[in-house]
């Protein structure tokens, strides 16, 4: 037995008529809920009665008069407003708003259409305020007719319907009867909206609240009773008009704005623009529409603009980049990223000016470098034996060669700062920025010779007196230019050889601070490129106590010679120091050996033997060039109670020197002598000579006859006259610094590096080959590029040339018939 | 015979149903009581459920001093007349549960017809207060301490120790208990408290359950013509909550019904009532034959 659950199809009993009390009298009482609803419309509703109008509308429905009930509303509502609202709206309708917004000009004055515009909007915000509360209240009164008959009926609610029927009777209604006069009050009332939309962009004073009221009746209105929210009256009838409207309002302002405003006033200008419209939306139209205009901003000022604005001559970012003017690149980046993610237009012009720039340093160190015009060709000056002229155009180089560092860095920084202030750490412009460095950097073929320059003379000199902190951020600098330079090798060529003078030489301030080089180097480029410099140092180590043991070696000799010279080696590994660049010599030609006098030579033997006895089997090669010397001379003649000097020379010098003790007084020696004696090679020769007799303050020797170059003729005496207040003196040799290679030192370097990248190069193909046993050529050659890129970039023809040769050698073999080209590894 | 209850047959229309049971205090402990005696007859000696928890001890005080709130008008804004009888009570309480009062009280500011007094003439006082009592106390049963005989007779019959005696049930009748429920989802539904018609639904299943369990109808017939009487007229057609409920008892016993005099005046009283019946019979008959 069930109680329920029966699916039954529904028949309904008639809708009037069954049984004997159903009866109401529907008239009498609709005639009264009328008459109330006219109270409530008239706004005269104090003093009815909620309750009895609610009976009211119940029985009606509660008898199935629901219907009728509603339909006999709506009759009342759209009577309503189609005879008393909306001619009251009309009568506040000025002609010369109908002729505005039908498109036609007026002769009324922007005050008077000002005014007619806030009377019309004042008057229909107060009907549909007067709407809304009305149909409230009808609402509250005919609540059970929502519930029960609407529901069942599937009808709009009372609000609803009437809602739309505001819509259109008030709204829509065409003012003039026939077909081709369809204007409409909500036509006019959007002609008055964008009107005062478009006196509020020209900074006129509106009323934007009266403004928002009318929009949000807009809002609050659908295009049907289901009431979707994309059917909103404001999407469909006001926006699309609104929008057309700002695209021709910006679409005019950008092009007169550019025809008058420089860069910084546009960027400005399109920004307040930007958020003037944003303010607009939330203020005094819909949020709605605020992704639409914004849009339309971007798109009619910005984007269509944009790409001019950043090349305006005069202000546009070129000007701002040299002007530091960080806050107009800040809004030009804005507009930017607004416009277009990936900012191309501002990299570009961006990028440019970094080229640009970067050129202009290298330019002006060329400049700076060839500034007092050599007298003729470089080469003659060495010939001549010329001593001072071209010590300045060296000297000068050297300086050239720090500028362009410092002008890089300072370039750095400024786009750092643009990079941090103005572009928020844009990574895609980082990218871009680099990319620029790079280019222009590696475009001066010295860059990297410039920049172990720039490391020697700080290591030297800069650096004295910085704290921890200030060394560390100047090496940090260094190392961020050494990031951009793609020739690693060159870089690293250049800096042993100038950190080997460093360290023989003992011209380095701080072994800390070269040391904390070293490391920086290895994060920065890896481990296999800074090995070898690590091999230096530790040769340098080594040599310390390799000195002291041969000291004590001595001592228990106990060969107590008073006259034995102190001595102190340091013994180089001579595949990691740069030897050859400290003396140049062209390769296979035979490096001279410098005769020694007979007390260094025999001290030369003795460490020998102490040497060889602990490493057998190494070849010990002396490097006269490379060392100093200190020696202790009397001068008979000097003024004063005490007549010895100690000379700090360098060991040829020392050699030089040293002859003289033979000599008698008065007896001089010719340069030829000099060298035959010794057989030091003419142009270290000269050099020493010179400074030893022509320099002014360290003139041991004297020169006959007296002039800078040294010829092979010349006579040197010594110098009894010498005086020095100095109880020591330091004789420099004019090359023992580090310099700017001149064009043929220059040669020299690139052909002995690109001798070492052939050698790199050909390991490489090696080893990938050993590995992949067969590759074709534009494999293998991506392959190497790729592998090398972190030290050098590989030529491509010299890629080829090693491969050429590597097959003759038969370590590759060619792949017969094999198309695309390929190689085989022969094991 | 199967004893599911009608009401977890059929989808819920109300939202609230299991709400406001849960929430009903001590009172509801009796309601609780009337759908235990119906479900557990198979096992009579199967003690109820004696002891409420604490957390409706808690609910039953706030109940009883909102309730001392409508027996005092203590406090009250809005005096409601109905028949010569005045109830004053507070727009907070009875706003807040009922759309009608919403509007009439809390309605559009200006110059709407919001006033301190509502009159009522269309219903008995007693459905009044009944109306009123639920809005105070989430009960209409609530039985007033100082007079036991209203409407006691459910407190009384439902006590655990009558459980199992059908006797002492059937001793004492239940005239007006359908027709109540009745009164009150019609006045739930009339004045939007959605609640209320909820709990009455719910009682009048259990009520209408319990009468065909016990095979009291001949002895109530009073209440059920009265009742069948005030699903006709004051609810709407197209809610078939009660109807369907009322429809289908009918139609179960209808042979026996049809016996009594008080039944054939209703169908003549009614005739909606008397043509729906007589439209599923038809639809009955066609769907035997098949």
């Amino acid at each position: 037995m069930m109680l329920a659950g029966r699916g039954r199809n529904k028949i309904r009993p008639p809708r009037r008529g069954l049984g004997t009390n159903d009866n109401v009298d529907f008239d009498s009482m609709w005639a009264e809920l009328a008459s109330s609803l006219q109270d409530i419309h008239n706004k005269n509703a104090s003093q009815l009665s909620f309750e009895a109008l609610y009976r009211n509308a119940y029985k009606l429905v509660l008898k199935k008069r629901g219907d009728v009930l509603y339909e006999r509303v709506k009759e009342f509502e759209e009577e309503w407003l189609a005879n008393e609202v909306q001619p009251q709206i009309l009568e506040v309708l000025s002609p010369s708003l109908l002729l505005a917004s039908t498109g036609g000009s007026t002769i009324t004055t922007a005050n008077e259409k000002r005014a007619a515009g806030e009377k019309l909007l004042r008057a229909l915000k107060q009907a549909w305020e007067d709407h809304n509360l009305c149909m409230n209240m009808t609402t509250d009164v005919l609540m059970y007719m929502d519930r029960v008959y609407c529901k069942d009926f599937r009808k709009p609610s009372i609000f609803t319907a009437s809602m739309g029927q505001f819509r259109d009777y008030v709204l829509r209604t065409p003012l003039q009867p026939g077909p081709d006069h369809q204007i409409s009050i909500a036509q006019v009332l959007n002609a008055v909206i964008l009107d005062q939309v478009r006196m509020d962009r020209e900074g006129d004073i509106i009323d934007k609240s009266l403004l928002k009221s009318c929009v949000y009746m807009l809002e609050g209105l659908y295009e049907t009773e289901q009431e979707e929210e994309h059917l909103k009256l404001y999407l469909t009838s006001f926006e699309p008009e609104f929008l057309r409207a700002s695209e021709e309002f910006y679409r005019h302002e950008g092009s007169t704005l550019l025809l008058d405003a420089d860069a910084g006033t546009f960027c400005k200008h399109a920004k307040k623009r930007v958020s003037e419209e944003e303010d607009r939306c939330r203020s005094t139209l819909s949020p709605l529409t605020l992704g639409k205009i914004k849009l339309v901003v971007e798109t009619e000022l910005i984007k269509n603009h944009l790409r001019e604005v950043i090349a305006l001559e005069g202000s546009g970012v070129k000007y701002m980049i040299d002007n530091d003017r960080t806050s107009e690149l800040e809004m030009m980046y804005d507009l930017s990223a607004r416009v277009d993610p990936k900012k191309e237009d501002l990299k570009k012009a961006i990028q440019a000016r970094i080229v640009e720039q970067g050129n202009d340093v290298n330019n002006a160190t060329v400049a700076a470098t060839q500034a007092p015009p050599r007298p003729s060709a470089p080469n003659r000056d060495r010939a001549d034996g010329e001593e001072k002229a071209p010590e300045k155009p060296v000297n000068l180089q050297t300086t050239a060669a720090i500028n362009w560092v410092d002008a890089v860095l300072r370039l750095k920084d400024k786009y750092d700062i643009f990079f941090t202030q103005a572009f928020q750490s844009d990574q895609g412009l980082q990218t871009a920025f680099t990319r620029s460095f790079t280019d222009f950097i590696n475009a001066f073929e010295r860059s990297s010779e410039y920049l172990s320059l720039f490391f020697d003379e700080n290591m030297k000199k800069g650096i004295k007196g910085k704290t921890e902190n200030e060394v560390d951020e100047l090496l940090d600098k260094g190392i961020i230019l050494l990031r951009y330079i793609q020739d690693k090798d060159m870089f690293e060529r250049y800096y042993k050889k100038h950190l080997s003078r460093r360290l023989l030489m003992k011209r380095a301030i701080s072994m800390d601070a070269e040391r904390q080089m070293i490391s920086k180097m290895k994060m920065e480029v890896g481990n296999t490129f800074t090995q070898r410099i690590e091999a230096m140092f530790k040769d340098m180590t080594v040599s310390d106590d390799l000195t002291s043991q041969y000291k004590r070696h001595v001592a228990q000799l106990g060969d107590p010679d008073p006259k034995r010279a102190e001595m102190e080696i340091n013994v180089l590994t001579s595949t990691m120091w740069p030897l050859d660049a400290m003396a140049p010599y062209s390769e296979g030609e035979n490096r001279p050996r410098c005769i020694f006098p007979s007390q260094i030579e025999r001290i030369k033997q003795g460490f020998e033997k102490f040497y060889l006895d602990k490493h057998s089997g190494r070849q010990l090669t002396w490097q006269a060039n490379m060392g100093t010397a200190d020696i202790r001379a009397y001068f008979p003649e000097m003024k004063g109670a005490k007549k010895t000097r100690e000379l700090n020379v360098s060991t040829y010098a020392m050699v030089i020197l040293l002859l003289f003790n033979d000599l008698l007084p008065g007896h001089s020696i010719t340069c030829e002598e000099i060298q035959a004696q010794t057989n030091i090679p003419f142009n270290e020769l000269t050099r020493n000579l010179q400074s030893l007799a022509v320099a002014n303050k360290t003139r041991i020797l004297v020169k006959e006859p007296m002039s800078k170059d040294v010829k092979l003729t010349d006579k040197f005496y010594f110098n009894e006259q010498f005086y020095s207040q100095f109880q020591r003196v330091k004789i420099g040799v004019i090359t023992a610094g580090n310099k700017v290679e001149d064009s043929t030192e220059r040669s020299e370097t690139e052909k002995k590096n690109n001798d070492t990248r052939g050698g790199v190069i050909e390991a490489a193909v090696v080893r990938i080959m050993k590995q992949r046993k067969e590759l074709t050529h534009q494999k293998l050659i991506a392959e190497v590029i790729q592998q090398l890129t972190a030290r050098f970039l590989p030529d491509v023809n010299m890629v080829k040339k090693r491969i050429e040769s590597l097959i003759e050698r038969e370590y590759l073999e060619r792949i017969e018939e094999k198309e695309p080209p390929a190689y085989r590894y022969l094991a | 015979m199967s004893n599911t209850s009608p009401s977890t047959n059929r989808p819920s229309s109300w939202a609230f149903t299991s709400t406001a049971s849960d929430i009903s205090s001590s009172t509801s402990y009796q309601t609780n009581q009337l759908c235990t005696m119906a479900l557990t007859t198979k096992q009579p000696k199967t003690p109820s459920k004696a002891a409420s928890p604490p957390r409706s001890v808690a609910k039953s005080e706030l109940a009883q001093s909102f309730g001392s709130l409508l027996t005092s008008g203590k406090g009250s804004d809005l005096t409601i007349t109905c028949r010569g009888e005045t109830f004053r009570v507070h727009k907070a309480i009875v706003c807040l549960r009922s759309e009608f009062f919403t509007a009439a009280c809390w309605g559009c500011s200006k110059g709407s017809y919001a006033r301190d007094y509502i009159d009522l003439p269309d219903h008995d006082p007693e459905v009044v207060r009944k109306a009123l009592r639920y809005l105070y106390y989430l009960n209409y049963n609530y039985i007033d301490p100082e007079t036991p005989d209203n409407t006691g007779s459910e407190s009384t019959t439902s006590t655990p120790s009558d459980n199992g005696t059908t006797s002492s049930t059937q001793k004492r009748p239940r005239p007006s208990s359908l027709a109540l429920h009745a009164t009150n989802y019609g006045i739930g539904c009339t004045y939007g408290i959605p609640e209320l018609s909820s709990l009455a639904r719910d009682k009048f299943s259990t009520a209408l359950h319990n009468m065909v369990l016990h095979g009291t109808a001949a002895r109530s017939i009073g209440d059920l013509t009265e009742a069948i009487h005030i699903i006709f007229t004051t609810t709407p057609e197209n809610d078939i909550c009660l109807r369907e409920q009322i429809l289908d008892y009918v139609q179960l016993d209808l042979k026996f019904l049809l016996g009594l005099r008080e039944f054939k005046k209703v169908l003549a009283r009614c005739p909606e009532f008397a043509f729906v019946l007589l439209v599923r019979e038809v639809e009955d008959r066609e769907l035997e034959r098949e």
